[in-house]
């Protein structure tokens, strides 16, 4: 599913001439991504770091070749950003954008599915290949080029967990912040998918949260599919029941939805776990 | 956002949705417009009163007076009510459940009911007894509404009162921007009608910017939890507050105290975007909640920048009180000037959360 990452894709910045847009249009470049056009509707024939800024996607698609959108619009925009890079073609788009309404949601998902577009996010810091590609707000800096791939739920314990490894001398091939509301695309089976098919992939972390049941769907994957060793850590085990902590996502329901469950769901079927991130850094390190 | 049940039956109300005659009482001494007897509900935000004697009958005047008066002056389930609801006695034929909701894993909204509504209908779930759902991709049909109609036993009058109660409930669900409207129980009265006895709406605090006028004002914000109260004996030497920026890193940090063996005192997620006067009102926040010795501060900035903390942090420190120390740790986009500015400061920076953690755990506690 990530192999387009490693061809320099044409790479489009939602949002661009915006104060997030505009900043972290600068730390893509500098971390090595292709951006070839920003879109802003009213801001067209504007320059941003020299990327040219576009009304639509359309006209944008029409003048760059583009494979990828990275999604900087503010919440209320965003369900009509979304639904015009889907409209548009763009194959992968990453939503950076938090707070988007769940009913926004359902809509851009289910026009998503039917267009073939794949969303990563919304509420999410994107994707970071060290060396190669950043879409979102990963910082560069955490990243060391190697062979573990990272998935989590949390865009902060995205970070930590990159560069507590990379401080540990264990580089990364993929770091990936799914997003932590209710409603996401790309998924953690999605990502356990990828991970396993990729021969430069040796070992997974992942970082679930309480709340949902995404947790239990990616053991039940990991006990049919996947042969890679797998380290996980569930945060949340302070977590008051019936208690929103931040996250939309991060509510827990029923006991099957706390941390301690879902810690044991993937310890289950074979997965390496911990109670706090730096110890299962330490147990990676051990094992690496 | 979570509405107390009068808020969420005013909603209902709004798109014709019918619920019991009511009337909001604040006093004890308040007019009661409605015929005794009445029941008084106290509004809380949270499900169980009803085992408690937070739902109680009033025959006459000086029972209602009695009653409004005990219900207002006590805690009950840990909050104090300053609302009961009044309400016309229901003349309960059956019970039954009906919700809107969303279906995380499915991604759509769902349509779910249960035959046996009431005040155990999560335990009943639990049971292998059937429990009605279909997906919902628009407003429910008239083929849906029989189909439901056949599974909940009604008879040809009631289907058609159902299917209009499902689409006005579905306008709720949509134009109020909500992820659950829960009606347990619909009630179907003496007299065959069906009536919304009571009602949980959860509404998605994400699209508030289109609902300014129309939404009652946030009861209870989630952003700031307190996990301590006075109440509480002490359950640790150390009790630490702590912020982080994303709600994943403020729960590891939680989770990372607790391990410690201290006793945290709060959640608060400060968010994307730095806000000076939000993070004063944290920092004042958790200088009052009971025996916090340390306040933790962990920051990876991504989309944060550190410098913005920095500088929220300098300023808010100066206008709360009484502040117990801080143990910051602070990393990630513009690092270095965050760091220079809070050396200049005279504000010590640890490298990570366990530094920050351990070195909190030294202050002895007052």
């Amino acid at each position: 599913m990530f192999d387009s990452l490693f061809k320099k894709p044409g790479v489009l910045v939602q949002g661009i001439t915006g104060s997030h847009g505009t900043f972290h249009t600068a730390a893509m470049l500098a971390a090595g991504t292709n951006i070839v056009a920003g879109v802003t509707p009213g801001k067209g024939g504007q320059t941003v770091h020299d990327v040219p800024v576009y009304n639509t996607v359309a006209a944008a698609m029409n003048a760059q070749k583009i494979a990828i959108s990275a999604v900087f619009v503010p919440a209320p925009f965003a369900k009509a950003a979304l639904i015009e890079a889907i409209e548009a073609g763009v194959k992968l788009i990453v939503c950076i954008t938090e707070h988007i309404p769940v009913h926004d949601m359902l809509a851009v998902l289910a026009a998503a599915k039917e267009k073939g577009s794949v969303i990563l996010g919304p509420n999410c810091p994107g994707l970071l290949v060290p060396g190669v590609i950043k879409l979102g707000i990963i910082p560069a800096t955490v990243g060391l080029m190697g062979e573990t791939a990272i998935v989590s739920r949390s865009g902060t314990l995205t970070y930590e967990a990159a560069a507590s490894l990379s401080a540990a001398g264990i580089g990364q091939r993929y770091i990936i912040g799914i997003g932590g509301d209710r409603l996401h695309g790309l998924s953690f089976v999605d990502c356990l998918t990828a991970f396993q098919a990729d021969l430069h992939v040796a070992r997974i972390v992942m970082i679930g949260e309480i709340g949902g049941q995404a947790e239990q769907q990616a053991a039940a994957y990991i006990k049919a599919h996947v042969t890679k060793p797998v380290y996980a850590y569930v945060v949340g085990h302070s977590a008051p029941p019936s208690t929103q902590l931040g996250h939309a996502g991060a509510i827990m329901g029923g006991e099957s939805e706390s941390a301690a469950a879902k810690t044991a769901a993937l310890e289950a079927v074979g997965a390496t776990t911990a109670q706090s991130l730096p110890a299962l850094i330490a147990k990676l390190s051990k094992a690496s | 956002m979570n509405l107390l049940e009068y808020q969420a039956k005013a909603l209902l109300t709004k798109h014709a949705v019918p619920v019991p005659h009511s009337q909001l009482i604040r006093a004890a001494t308040d007019t009661l417009s409605l015929m005794l007897p009445v029941m008084l509900k106290v509004q809380i935000p949270v499900g169980g009163r009803g085992k408690v004697g937070g739902i109680r009958a009033a025959r006459t005047k000086t029972e209602f007076s009695e009653i409004a008066a005990d219900l207002l002056s006590r805690p009950i389930l840990g909050y104090s009510a300053t609302e009961l609801l009044a309400e016309e006695l229901v003349h309960i034929h059956r019970e039954l459940y009906l919700a809107l909701a969303i279906d995380r894993d499915q991604q759509t909204a769902v349509l779910m009911a249960h035959m046996h509504g009431g005040v155990d209908v999560e335990s009943a779930a639990n049971d292998s007894r059937p429990v009605w759902q279909r997906t919902l991709v628009s407003a429910p049909k008239k083929a849906m509404a029989r189909e439901l109609s056949t599974y909940l036993k009604l008879n040809n009058t009631q289907a058609s009162e159902l299917h209009l109660l499902l689409k006005h409930l579905y306008d709720v669900f949509i134009q109020e921007d909500a992820l659950l409207v829960e009606i347990n129980p619909l009630v179907i009265t003496d007299s065959g009608d069906l009536l919304c006895a009571d009602a949980k709406i959860e509404l998605d605090d994400a699209a508030s910017f289109r609902h300014e006028k129309d939404w009652p004002r946030a009861m209870h914000s989630q952003q700031f939890i307190p996990l301590v109260d006075k109440g509480e004996p002490k359950q640790s030497a150390h009790i630490i507050a702590s912020m982080a920026n994303g709600a994943g890193l403020a729960m590891a940090t939680i989770d990372a105290i607790a391990d410690a063996g201290a006793t945290p005192a709060n959640f608060f997620d400060v968010g994307g975007g730095t806000n000076t006067t939000h993070m004063a009102e944290a920092f004042a926040t958790m200088a009052k909640l009971p025996g916090v010795s340390a306040i933790v501060v962990n920051i990876f900035g991504g989309i944060t920048r550190c410098d913005d903390v920095a500088r929220a942090i300098i300023t808010a420190r100066g206008n709360v009180k009484k502040l117990p120390p801080l143990y910051i740790r602070l990393t990630g986009t513009n690092e270095a000037e965050g760091r220079a500015l809070l050396a200049d400061a005279g504000i010590a920076l640890y490298p990570d959360l366990k530094a920050c953690i351990t070195a909190a755990m030294e202050v002895r506690h007052v």
